[in-house]
């Protein structure tokens, strides 16, 4: 069954005018939504679309697609990054390795930068084009404590690029086990992922020995699942920390396979949840990408 | 700061492991004395700094065998001040070192027959230390969230003070903190197994007896009447809640009573789509206790779901950006009893 879910940034042409003490208001007339979207034929990527091949609804109203782009523009990566106790030893060396492997495939025009999280949220690193501190945030990381996912996903989801419309803001969190320390629950997180333009992709590290010694039965987490649903991107399952570095370097693999739509909406009401169907005309592929926006 | 000083220390001196455990006793004797006699629990524990529990073992024994009372105290507090250093970093690590404190602390009262000895006044004192020593100890565990350890020194800190409101509360806590644990969360089929949802309406009813048993006990003992309200909150009872949580407020005197007043408010306001009341609670929530991280995503939260995007933004990006040298996890929940440690800290000057 094909699964058609709508990644979508809805950038304000001329800017949400927000000070810190003020209500919102939106001064945009022209609003730029972009679609982030996978088209895969199987376990390979639909290359050469054009945007003739794209059917695009918008609350169930065709809309005329302004551009469709692959792979050019830089990706800005922020990458959250589960440290807690379940990660000590060889499983952190292996994650740090994996994503040590993905920042060396970063293009130079692509940006990164770095959460972590255990009990405790931190931004490690900033945004930045720079490798250097990248790796050596990676190097420090230590494993302890309990696991705050939900607060941690929320708070990076806050966090968007404020150059959005000149890169492709992904979040890519990796994660080995459930929330045991969050105020927020999954919900909320949730609600959060659909306001937000972020792309999401999960790496879950599933079916690890250290699961297995403490009696808990390993298996993916809904709630991930989800997530990766809501944000319009796909989960990626490692049975054994070995497999990390693979993992990650799929999910950029596809992450510069995905198509970027663009268009600006028209004959749909401007406020609230926008429902977005994308399918294919001439051409056959399984879409991934986010089920909608949300417009205030 | 000067936790997280001995965690650092406790991380970097080079180790002492190859001394013999003569020089282990000696070394954590002169440790307990510098902490009784300066105070600073992070100086005083530097020569500790590469033993662990175990090794320390010959020492604890040693004290225990001389039996000075200021000795016992003195050393129960700092390993009671070590075992919250380390919370955060090492669960089995404070769950070893407050063993070892609640041994300690429970031998300072000496056998019956010595005890027979002692006045009533240094008995009643005797009972106050050993209680606020364990329930310190549990706030420890509450505030991260291990249960097990709290529960386990809760009921130690209730055999010297069964009637005790502080007791009755930290139970409730504990109970409260086991139905979150338990709350359906329904995005994740693997958290809804069956029962769960009884298992957490069991779990708040008990969390509301605990806290009117410690009512009872003590008709004005705050944070009981703070945690009571934030029951009937998560029990969907919204006025009963309002009532207990104002009250509350009023009655609150420590900041982390406010605090806790000011955030189980927002969660109340926020059920009840009440998202400007929400934002303001957590607001006053995160001017008293700036590091706590609950606060920070609950905040953020509530001015996103506002429209308040860039507002979120920005709060986001000042906690987790910040550079902090404390013990974070002290300041996560609120369920850290800094009031007890204060007067552990007084009791010893004295």
């Amino acid at each position: 069954m094909r699964r058609l879910q709508i990644a979508a940034v809805l950038i304000s042409a001329s800017a949400a005018m927000i000070s810190a003490d003020q209500q919102p208001v939106f001064r945009a007339s022209v609003d730029v939504v972009r679609i982030d979207v996978s088209v895969m034929n199987g376990l390979n990527p639909v290359a050469g679309l054009k945007a003739g091949d794209f059917v695009l609804t918008d609350n169930g109203v065709p809309q005329a697609l302004d551009s469709v782009s692959l792979d050019s523009v830089p990706l800005n990566l922020m990458l959250v990054l589960d440290t807690s106790g379940s990660l000590a030893g060889e499983r952190l060396t292996h994650l740090i390795d994996a994503v040590n492997g993905l920042v060396k495939s970063l293009r130079a025009e692509d940006s990164a930068s770095l959460m972590t999280f255990s009990e405790p949220i931190r931004l490690a690193l900033e945004t930045t084009r720079d490798r250097a501190p990248l790796v050596a945030a990676l190097t420090g990381l230590t494993a302890d404590g309990m696991t705050s996912v939900n607060d941690a996903i929320f708070l990076a989801l806050q966090l968007r690029p404020a150059d959005a419309g000149e890169s492709r803001p992904v979040l890519l969190l990796f994660s080995d086990g459930r929330d045991t320390s969050s105020w927020l629950r999954s919900d909320h997180v949730i609600e959060a992922t659909k306001r937000s333009g972020m792309l999401v992709h999960v790496v879950e590290l599933v079916a690890d020995e250290w699961m297995g010694a403490r009696g808990v039965e390993a298996r993916p987490s809904a709630f991930l699942g989800t997530l990766a649903d809501t944000g319009g991107g796909r989960r990626w399952f490692a049975k054994s920390s070995r497999d990390l570095r693979e993992l990650f370097g799929k999910a950029l693999n596809e992450l510069r396979a995905r198509y970027l739509l663009t268009y600006s909406p028209s004959g749909v009401s401007r406020e609230g949840w926008h429902d977005v169907k994308v399918t294919l005309k001439n051409a056959r592929g399984e879409i991934t990408a986010r089920p909608g926006y949300f417009a205030q | 700061m000067r936790m997280r000083t001995v965690a650092i220390v406790l991380a970097s001196v080079p180790t002492l492991l190859a001394q013999p455990d003569r020089s282990v006793v000696e070394i954590y004797r002169q440790a307990v004395a510098a902490y009784l006699e300066s105070g600073d629990a992070a100086t005083s524990a530097r020569p500790l700094a590469s033993l662990r529990p175990d090794q320390l073992e010959p020492a604890v024994k040693a004290v225990l065998t001389r039996a000075d009372p200021r000795e016992l105290e003195s050393a129960a507090d700092l390993q009671l001040e070590i075992g919250i250093t380390v919370a955060g970093l090492s669960v089995s690590g404070t769950g070893a070192y407050f063993d070892q404190g609640s041994r300690l602390v429970t031998a300072i009262l000496p056998p019956p027959a010595i005890s027979k000895g002692l006045s009533a006044v240094r008995m009643e004192e005797i009972a106050l230390i050993s209680s606020i020593w364990h329930r310190v100890a549990a706030s420890t565990f509450l505030s991260i969230n291990d249960l097990t350890g709290a529960r386990r020194l809760i009921q130690r800190a209730g055999r010297v003070a069964s009637e005790s409101a502080a007791v009755f509360t930290l139970v409730g806590t504990a109970h409260e903190i086991d139905a979150g644990l338990n709350d359906l969360d329904h995005w994740d089929p693997a958290s809804a197994k069956p029962g769960r949802t009884m298992m957490r309406a069991s779990l708040l009813l008990r969390a509301e007896e605990a806290y009117r048993s410690a009512l009872e006990s003590d008709p004005g003992y705050v944070l009981a009447v703070i945690r009571l309200g934030r029951v009937q909150s998560l029990q969907k009872n919204a006025k009963a809640a309002r009532e207990s949580l104002e009250r509350g407020a009023t009655l609150a005197r420590e900041p982390r009573h406010l605090f806790l007043a000011a955030m189980f408010m927002g969660a109340l306001q926020e059920s009840l789509n009440d998202l400007t009341g929400a934002r303001q609670s957590y607001e006053r929530a995160l001017s008293i206790v700036p590091q706590s991280q609950d606060a920070v995503a609950a905040l953020a939260f509530a001015e996103l779901m506002s429209g308040r995007i860039n507002r979120a933004e920005k709060v986001a990006r000042d906690y987790t950006s910040a550079r902090r040298d404390d013990a974070w996890w002290l300041h996560k929940t609120g369920a850290f009893d800094f009031e007890g440690l204060q007067w552990l800290r007084q009791h010893l000057r004295q």
